[in-house]
């Protein structure tokens, strides 16, 4: 049992080097063994998101987001619809199975799929940060006018 | 097409507004934002915020009509106080020890240590009955009796009978030792902290005032009756 975590270990290690690898035939090999499943998972938040440029469209591309699903997928493609520069922005869950998104966005020249994609990321960061503390503003303010007997 | 320069900021400054808040309930306004967010935070709520459940049973004596894992199925499901959840580590990111409850950074222990003596009353066994190796961490109407016996109003022993694992017959026994993990709802329902989450757009009712005025009383009653959420 421990060896075979510790080969699993290794094999994920490897593919860490070479983006973009498809863990799932490793995965039905070895989903009898119990905590095979959660070793490659802490291995391999090492490579949250990877990249593949579309090679007959300029300005265009896919991401890949390794343990991510419709929650993420579906702000990000949301937040790339209000960039202009964005000329397509989908997601999809290649499989129920696979615990991965895949979001692809084509741009116009001004931008690049880069671009777009990380001012999309910092946008939904930050705004997720003051809706946050908005919420806890407002929870505070809630909270003093129950006391006043509102 | 004239298009701005890229790099430009599209971010939102969503506005929160509660309009109930209850220990077990909440219900608020999200403007300025699509309904993306709020689908996510939804999501966020059922399934990825983390909770503290038992996770891993080991039976010494059971005697009862249930068979272990129907007890062990049965103990995973009891609500326990997660306010420790976010300072706890998951046991698979632990590398303290290797998740067997020897450790206090990612698990708590449970016992549980009951016989029905011998009398003909059957012996009901409860999530009172757990007893918690970490008081931050027990079964939540242990917690909120204790809570109650301490603001010293209304205290009912009898009202707070706990969630019933077992019935023990004459005789019989039943001992065991538990392991609450951190865990998220995705990994299973146990750790899901919510029991619903949803959210819907609200319509926004502008009256025309002029047409109103020309109804009389008992149309103006009958058109407020026939809203579906009066």
């Amino acid at each position: 049992m421990l060896d075979v975590c510790l080969l699993v270990l290794l094999l994920s290690v490897f593919c860490n080097d070479r983006f973009n690898c498809d863990y799932s035939c490793l995965l039905s090999l070895l989903n009898c063994l119990d905590g095979v499943v959660v070793v490659l998972m802490s291995v391999n938040h090492l490579c949250r998101v990877s990249y593949e440029r579309d090679t007959k469209i300029v300005n265009a591309a896919s991401f890949t987001i390794e343990r991510e699903d419709h929650t993420i997928g579906n702000i990000v493609r949301m937040q790339l619809h209000r960039d202009p520069n964005v000329l397509f922005a989908g997601y999809k869950l290649p499989h129920p199975l696979q615990y991965k998104i895949i979001v692809r966005i084509h741009t116009t020249s001004q931008s690049s799929p880069t671009q777009a994609y990380t001012q999309a990321v910092n946008d939904l960061d930050k705004e997720l940060e003051y809706l946050k503390q908005a919420f806890e503003v407002e929870k505070n303010r809630y909270e003093e006018r129950a006391k006043q007997g509102f | 097409m004239d298009r701005p320069a890229a790099g430009s900021s599209y971010q939102r400054f969503p506005r929160v507004r509660i309009r109930e808040l209850k220990d077990d309930y909440a219900k608020f306004e999200l403007r300025d934002t699509d309904a993306s967010i709020a689908n996510a935070l939804r999501r966020v709520m059922i399934a990825e915020v983390p909770t503290v459940a038992i996770d891993l049973v080991e039976i010494e004596v059971n005697s009862s009509v249930l068979n272990d894992e129907f007890i062990a199925h049965r103990l995973g499901l009891i609500p326990l106080t997660s306010a420790a959840a976010m300072q706890m580590r998951f046991s698979r990111d632990c590398d303290a020890c290797d998740g067997d409850g020897s450790c206090e950074y990612c698990s708590v222990e449970f016992n549980l240590s009951a016989r029905a003596t011998d009398s003909d009353q059957t012996l009901e066994v409860t999530s009172n009955d757990l007893r918690s190796a970490d008081p931050k961490v027990c079964p939540v109407d242990q917690a909120r009796a204790y809570q109650l016996a301490l603001s010293g109003n209304d205290y009912d022993p009898n009202a707070e009978r706990g969630i019933l694992i077992v019935k023990l017959r004459r005789g019989q026994e039943l001992r065991l030792r538990a392991i609450a993990r951190k865990g998220i709802g995705k990994d299973h329902a146990k750790w899901s902290p919510a029991a619903t989450v949803t959210f819907m757009y609200e319509p926004d009712i502008l009256i025309n005032e002029e047409l109103m005025d020309t109804l009389t009383f008992d149309e103006k009653r009958s058109w407020v009756e026939s809203s579906p959420t009066k």
